[in-house]
């Protein structure tokens, strides 16, 4: 992609850092920003299951909706700085990727699938139900967001300090979600994917590599669902609804599995053109699913797919 | 480093080839599916060093006697030693684990992996590095090294960067066997190593696997008569899941029970 345009930068991570960076300044909506930077790191721990273990998991909603659950829980009750409710949103995202994953990966393929999406079904109506703790159908409300480090230094109740918040902790989480790609875990991840029984038979235990990658991605979902509840100081009831797991997914597709960038740039083409569809028109969701078939139909590799074989037709 | 380690393992292998000992042994291995029964009581050794070749006609269960052994299937009775160690129950992992490795008669490779990383990632779940986050796998070496070796001796360095599923089928049977050697076996079974291959690919498999047998043992499963004859130690013939003959090349050809199946038309 932009490799093109900045033959110096050799790695586009450098690109999303300068973009990131000056977004703020080019686009008018800031806290459309946020949204993109929070859906994206969903995204891109989505596509750690998609893209790079082969598991098509409809229960994204559910780790991002209790990582939001307990970010907001922790910010309410304790007070805390957000880097530490946020780490509270990751852990609580690990543990209920590890029990839906445990369960979902002793079966395969569309079992798998129908698993999840009975696990995020699940978690729905525990959260729809259990009024004391969510708020049930009001959401969570009145999620403070306090300064980081105690109660002191930096405030991040502005938007455009918030939006620099984001950035920070999605930079840091990229970062660390491209090592563990590039780890030699990661790359266990890939054989299975490409070949389940192989993989098995050269020696790896298949169902704790997944369960690993599935504990991995319920982490950073965790966080993106904390981010969230601090952006929003609450947590909507339809965060957990299946339609979220499908946004996830959406964007996730649209950008391309083949990479980590193609889900950031997914994430971002779906929140902009939902931006400027809703102001044209109000039945948007119409053109929006229209679009999405498209992609889905003609682009198997989405954006990223499509930046990739233009770069090699220009060559 | 590579060469260095094959020759260690020569050194390691070579004395246990005059003694002959036992590597693997089946007892009494059955295999029902439904109410077929697959694999009807065989017993039989492979013994260390050698090359050991399971033949018999289409249907004799030679493998589900594979698929027993390198732990896709369970026996429905009967039990499996390893090394003097009950293997019966375990898993492919853990087969691959206690060093035997396995090819497919029907090719099984990582399609969309490059021909190296197909190799690289098979030596590499001989480290200890699998469940490692933060280390990048471009530093862990060893892996890489052991991949190129493999590579060069198969012929396959040139490919190494193509796609898996771009070579052609000969030459994907040869990445078959590498992956399986990149798992340092001390048994490898090959199940029909030379399906699909044209006769020029043939000759060139059977000068490998017979290179191969001067380091690993193995137990070859083929349909190829040539083949087997040539460069088999030990045979062993299956018929409708039973063992029906069992001994060297010669022995074989002369048995009236071998004849009667393979020309009496019970196949």
């Amino acid at each position: 992609m932009g490799l093109n345009l900045f033959p110096e930068l050799k790695s586009p991570i450098l690109i999303v850092l300068i973009t990131g960076l000056l977004f703020p300044w080019i686009v008018p909506f800031r806290s459309l920003g946020v949204e993109i930077l929070i859906f994206a790191l969903a995204a891109v721990s989505c596509n750690i299951l998609l893209g790079y273990t082969g598991l098509l998991s409809l229960g994204q909603a559910a780790l991002f909706a209790v990582g939001a659950y307990a970010t907001g829980l922790i910010s309410i009750h304790l007070n805390l700085s957000p880097l530490l409710s946020l780490l509270c949103g990751a852990i609580a995202g690990a543990l209920i990727a590890f029990v839906i994953g445990i369960f979902s990966i002793q079966r395969l393929g569309i079992y798998f699938i129908m698993l999840t999406l009975a696990f995020n079904q699940l978690v729905f109506f525990i959260a729809y139900e259990w009024v004391g703790l969510t708020g049930g159908d009001n959401g969570l409300l009145d999620i403070p967001r306090p300064p980081l480090f105690f109660g002191q230094g930096i405030h991040i109740d502005s938007v455009i300090s918030f939006y620099y918040f984001v950035l920070l902790v999605f930079m840091v989480c990229f970062f660390v979600i491209q090592r563990i790609i590039n780890s030699p875990f990661g790359q266990v991840l890939q054989a299975v994917r490409e070949n389940e029984d192989r993989a098995w038979t050269v020696g790896f235990s298949i169902k704790r590599y997944k369960l690993t990658a599935f504990i991995i991605s319920g982490f950073f979902t965790g966080i993106a669902g904390g981010l969230y509840a601090l952006f929003l100081q609450l947590v909507p009831i339809n965060a957990v609804e299946l339609m979220t797991s499908a946004e996830i997914l959406i964007m996730t597709l649209v950008g391309g599995t083949g990479s980590l960038y193609g889900p950031l740039i997914g994430s971002a083409v779906v929140k902009i053109f939902s931006e400027i569809l809703s102001t044209l028109w109000s039945r948007w969701l119409l053109l929006l699913g229209i679009i999405y078939i498209i992609f889905i139909m003609f682009m198997k590799g989405g954006i990223w797919g499509l930046m990739q074989s233009v770069k090699n037709w220009s060559k | 480093m590579g060469a260095d380690a094959e020759r260690q393992e020569l050194v390691q292998v070579a004395p246990k080839r005059k003694i002959k000992m036992i590597l693997l042994k089946t007892q009494n291995i059955s295999k029902y599916f439904g109410a077929l029964l697959a694999v009807d009581n065989v017993s039989f050794q492979v013994n260390s060093g050698n090359i050991h070749s399971i033949i018999g006609p289409n249907g004799a269960g030679k493998t589900t006697l594979f698929d027993i052994l390198s732990g896709h299937l369970s026996p429905s009775s009967g039990e499996v030693f390893f090394q003097n160690r009950n293997i019966t129950h375990y898993k492919p992992h853990q087969i691959s684990k206690i060093n035997i490795g396995r090819s497919f008669q029907i090719t099984n490779i990582f399609y969309e992996l490059s021909a190296f990383e197909n190799v690289r990632i098979a030596a590499q779940s001989r480290t200890k590095c699998n469940f490692s986050f933060y280390m990048q796998v471009k530093n862990l070496l060893s892996p890489q090294e052991k991949a190129k070796q493999i590579l060069i001796d198969l012929d396959l360095w040139e490919k190494r960067d193509q796609k898996a599923s771009e070579l052609s089928h000969g030459y994907q049977r040869s990445l078959e066997l590498g992956i399986a050697l990149a798992t340092e076996p001390i048994l490898l079974l090959l199940d029909e190593p030379t399906s699909g291959l044209s006769p020029e690919e043939t000759l060139d498999m059977i000068q490998l696997i017979q290179d191969i047998g001067k380091k690993i043992t193995i137990l070859l499963v083929e349909h190829n008569m040539n083949l087997v004859m040539s460069i088999s130690d030990k045979i062993t013939v299956l018929s409708q899941g039973k063992l029906i003959a069992e001994g060297s090349a010669e022995t074989i050809q002369r048995d009236p029970d071998v004849q009667r199946v393979y020309l009496g038309g019970a196949c």
